[in-house]
């Protein structure tokens, strides 16, 4: 059910834009935006099938963590 | 034409699209007027909640139904206990309107705080309810009582108390953010105004309670209930729940007599103001209570000459003694016999000496009972009535 | 006509509406955590510093009038340099916006909307900011002149009708806990909105009135400011340290505690308005940056194109962000300042003195 719904709005986006994209001969543009259709497409179905995707801001926290530590010691 | 198109489309599908996903028609809900939380035999919650009928409270040819309904059920934890009250009720409890929340004796003697955090938490709740601690009884007790003015007994409860807080002051209203404030600030103990049945509670249960003339069973609001971090520890009496609220200065209005030649004079006092400060003498906390207002002898019982203006500051020198009395004796009551410093004497200090406070806070409970307090009460009489002199 | 041309007026709605957004709600909370009833100090200090900050980034636009930031950095820093700094930019204001929608789910969730699934809230209001930001910039700024008034009519009556219910002596004592946790929440407070601030480096070019960009950027916030730091006066004022931080929306507990005379009450819906619209457009903002620095980055021909997909990705990686509320709450409270400093401070810096000593080289 829910796949069937991430796969049609996905679909429903391609089928507004990609007319329009082919007509104004932006190439570039196409390639940008099938790209990222295809990642939010391949995301959603991820998420919503239970697979774990890890939190990008635990990303930027261990990046950030030992400016933090030194910040929030020095203040 | 596309244009047109769009908005005739957007137009017809407006109408069917408005609403919400969380609408819940009005006979829906279980309006709870009313809940009180007691601890149950094998150390579970029980909660009473009361119900409206809202068909028999807006009907014009009332029935002799009655008019509020009340439930109960047991859990492990508040929230358990009231989803589980589903299996009785056939609508979805909504808690928005509750007016009174009591807790049992012995509930409050084990301790309230866990049992607050639901309704502080839940996002469905207002912070505008009273609470109260039933005496000598269990909540459920309480909220089963008819009463025979109000058709709702939650509401009776809840206008006896601002009633009774503006013009007599033994009461008190304290709704959930006061009570946790208390709590949660070191140097401020919470109390709670006590409730309790006054008759017959079996009687109090039927319709009966409210076919009589004369009741047979009165939900009425007692003292007020001293808690020590959250646990009651013990009540004030009267005069001194009376001198509580003259120092943590809730008083709008109160009625005062003083004795005089062969008969006594009754005042009624407004503008109660209370200021304390406080000071630290020879390293031990001080506190300085100053009482001011205006009173107007209202019931003159008395053999006096009220046209001597002597009489009068006399009166009025009685007065304030008296009043001073009364909040020295409750200062010293609280202090030797509950030891819980529920004028905030310790939040006080505090505010004014942080430093200091930081010292004494750690053995505070010693410190308190032996804090020094100095009253002065100066209460001007203002008007005497239409009448000038008693015709006794 | 260029659909993103915006007047100066409404520049400078948009930033004291980007200002106030989220932080409202979220700034008294953080703030009395840590600083207690001191916490308007705090906030008085933050908004300084935040003020010279504004002044920064408005003297970097100053040097390149016509360009975009994403345009300048490249011409300035080079091209492999420009663009990683772009990179990293575009995905600071996209994580900004996933972070927004996940605000808005969470606080109506919460609080009016217990049962709608989260993705129908997020989606309905990724699609509204989305359709703002497909028609440019003009639009946006249009529709925020029209809501402005609404907003500060909403916000002034909040002051108005609380000042009953405020309490003095939660004030004292000032500067219990010493100075150094003023400074520490100060420099949260700084996080939270003013270091957000460059994302306006990508709209100065569109404004109408080159001359006055300093005195709008500074005047919004300020105004933005002064808006944040008396609620936060507010609360400690009402609700007392203690209550301010045990509450996760301080001041919408502000909006339920007005009652004068029993008559006037109930009105906390109006804070949420209030909480509602600036979010949105803050939103907007942030959906408008991403994307147009997305296609300036690419090099695409229009905007457009990568709007929709976005919208599929964010309502994804708004889930995936904030798991659970104190998540969110510790990463805003420790580590959205830090990690913002690159943006709002290393950046502008950046370019400001590298833009100063190639300035002669530069052909702009």
């Amino acid at each position: 059910m829910i796949n069937c719904i991430i796969v049609i709005s996905a679909s429903l986006i391609g089928y507004i834009e990609i007319p329009h994209l082919i007509k104004v001969k932006a190439k570039m543009d196409l390639i940008v935006f099938s790209l990222l259709l295809l990642f939010g497409l391949i995301l959603n179905l991820l998420y919503y099938n239970g697979v774990h995707i890890p939190n990008p801001l635990d990303f930027i926290k261990f990046l950030t963590k030992p400016l933090s530590e030194w910040l929030y010691r020095l203040l | 034409m596309k244009a047109k198109q769009l908005v005739a489309i957007l137009l017809f599908c407006a109408p069917l699209l408005s609403g919400c996903w969380d609408k819940v028609e009005l006979n829906e809900l279980g309006i709870v007027n009313a809940i009180a939380i007691d601890k149950a035999n094998n150390g579970d919650y029980l909660i009473t909640v009361q119900l409206l009928s809202p068909s028999e409270i807006a009907s014009q040819y009332p029935s002799n139904r009655v008019t509020a309904i009340t439930y109960q059920a047991t859990g492990k934890t508040i929230l358990e206990a009231i989803r589980k009250l589903s299996t009785s009720v056939s609508r979805r409890l909504y808690f928005a309107h509750l007016r009174i929340f009591i807790f049992g004796e012995t509930m409050a003697q084990e301790g309230i705080r866990k049992s607050l955090d639901f309704f502080y938490r839940d996002h469905e709740l207002r912070t505008d309810f009273y609470l109260l601690v039933a005496k000598h009884s269990t909540g459920a007790n309480i909220l089963h009582i008819l009463t025979p003015l109000e058709k709702i007994p939650a509401n009776k409860i809840y206008g006896s108390l601002k009633y009774s807080q503006d013009n007599w002051a033994p009461t008190r209203t304290v709704t959930i953010d006061d009570l946790l404030d208390c709590i949660l600030t070191p140097g401020k103990e919470p109390v709670l105004t006590g409730i309790e049945i006054e008759g017959n509670p079996r009687l109090g249960k039927t319709t009966e309670n409210i076919e009589r003339m004369q009741i047979p069973a009165v939900l009425k609001l007692t003292d007020l209930a001293v808690f020590k971090r959250d646990r009651l520890i013990g009540w004030l009496n009267e005069s001194e729940s009376k001198g509580y609220n003259k120092i943590t200065n809730h008083v709008a209005q109160t009625v005062e007599y003083v004795n005089c030649r062969e008969g006594k004079a009754t005042f009624e006092i407004s503008n109660l103001q209370t200021k304390i400060k406080s000071k630290i003498v020879h390293n031990k906390p001080m506190m300085d209570i100053h009482v001011s207002g205006a009173a107007d002898i209202d019931d003159m019982e008395c053999k006096l000459d009220l046209n001597n203006f002597k009489n009068v500051y006399m009166l009025e020198d009685r007065l304030n003694k008296k009043l001073k009395t009364m909040l020295v004796t409750t200062v010293k009551g609280t202090q030797e016999r509950l030891n819980s410093d529920i004028f905030g004497f310790g939040d006080i200090l505090y505010h004014h000496h942080p430093h200091y406070w930081r010292q004494v806070e750690p053995r505070w409970d010693e410190t308190f009972p032996e804090t020094k307090v100095q009253v002065t009460v100066d209460i001007q009489v203002r008007r005497l009535g239409t009448i000038i002199e008693s015709f006794q | 006509m260029d659909p993103n041309k915006i007047t100066h007026h409404q520049f400078i709605i948009l930033v004291m509406l980007f200002t106030i957004g989220s932080n409202i709600l979220d700034a008294p909370f953080v703030i009395t955590n840590v600083a207690n009833q001191s916490g308007w100090l705090a906030g008085i200090l933050g908004w300084g510093v935040g003020i010279l900050l504004v002044w920064l980034y408005s003297t970097v636009a100053q040097q390149f009038p016509k360009q975009t930031f994403i345009e300048y950095s490249q011409a300035v820093l080079g091209k492999a340099l420009g663009n990683a700094l772009n990179l990293f930019y575009v995905i600071y204001y996209f994580f900004l916006s996933s972070v927004m929608v996940g605000l808005i789910i969470s606080f109506l969730n919460l609080q009016i909307l217990p049962r709608t699934p989260m993705e129908v809230i997020g989606i309905s209001f990724l699609l509204i900011a989305i359709t703002g930001v497909h028609y440019g910039l003009g639009v946006i700024g249009r529709s925020a002149e029209i809501f402005f008034p609404w907003i500060s009519t909403f916000l002034c009556l909040m002051f108005i009708l609380l000042l009953p219910q405020i309490n003095l002596s939660h004030l004292t004592p000032i500067l219990d806990g010493g100075v150094r946790p003023i400074f520490r929440a100060a420099f949260t407070f700084l996080g939270l909105p003013f270091l957000e601030l460059p994302i306006f480096l990508m709209i100065i070019p569109y404004v109408d009135n080159q001359k006055h960009i300093k005195k709008c950027f500074l005047l919004g916030t300020l105004l933005g400011g002064l808006v944040l730091v008396s609620t936060i006066f507010l609360c400690i004022l009402v609700l007392g340290a203690q209550l301010t931080s045990l509450n996760q929306y301080p001041s919408y507990q502000l909006g339920k505690e007005i009652s004068i005379g029993n008559f006037i009450q109930r009105i906390e819906v109006m804070v949420a308005i209030i909480w509602i619209l600036t979010i949105f457009y803050k939103l907007s903002i942030c959906l408008f940056v991403t994307s147009h620095g997305l296609s300036k980055l690419l090099h695409l021909k229009e905007q457009r194109s990568v709007l929709l997909p976005l919208i599929l990705i964010i309502s994804v990686i708004t889930r995936i962000i904030s798991p659970n509320q104190s998540f969110y709450d510790q990463f805003i409270r420790y580590y959205w300042a830090p990690a913002s400093l690159p943006i709002g401070l290393g950046i502008p810096l950046l370019l400001l003195i590298v833009g100063r000593l190639r300035k002669k080289s530069i052909a702009l």
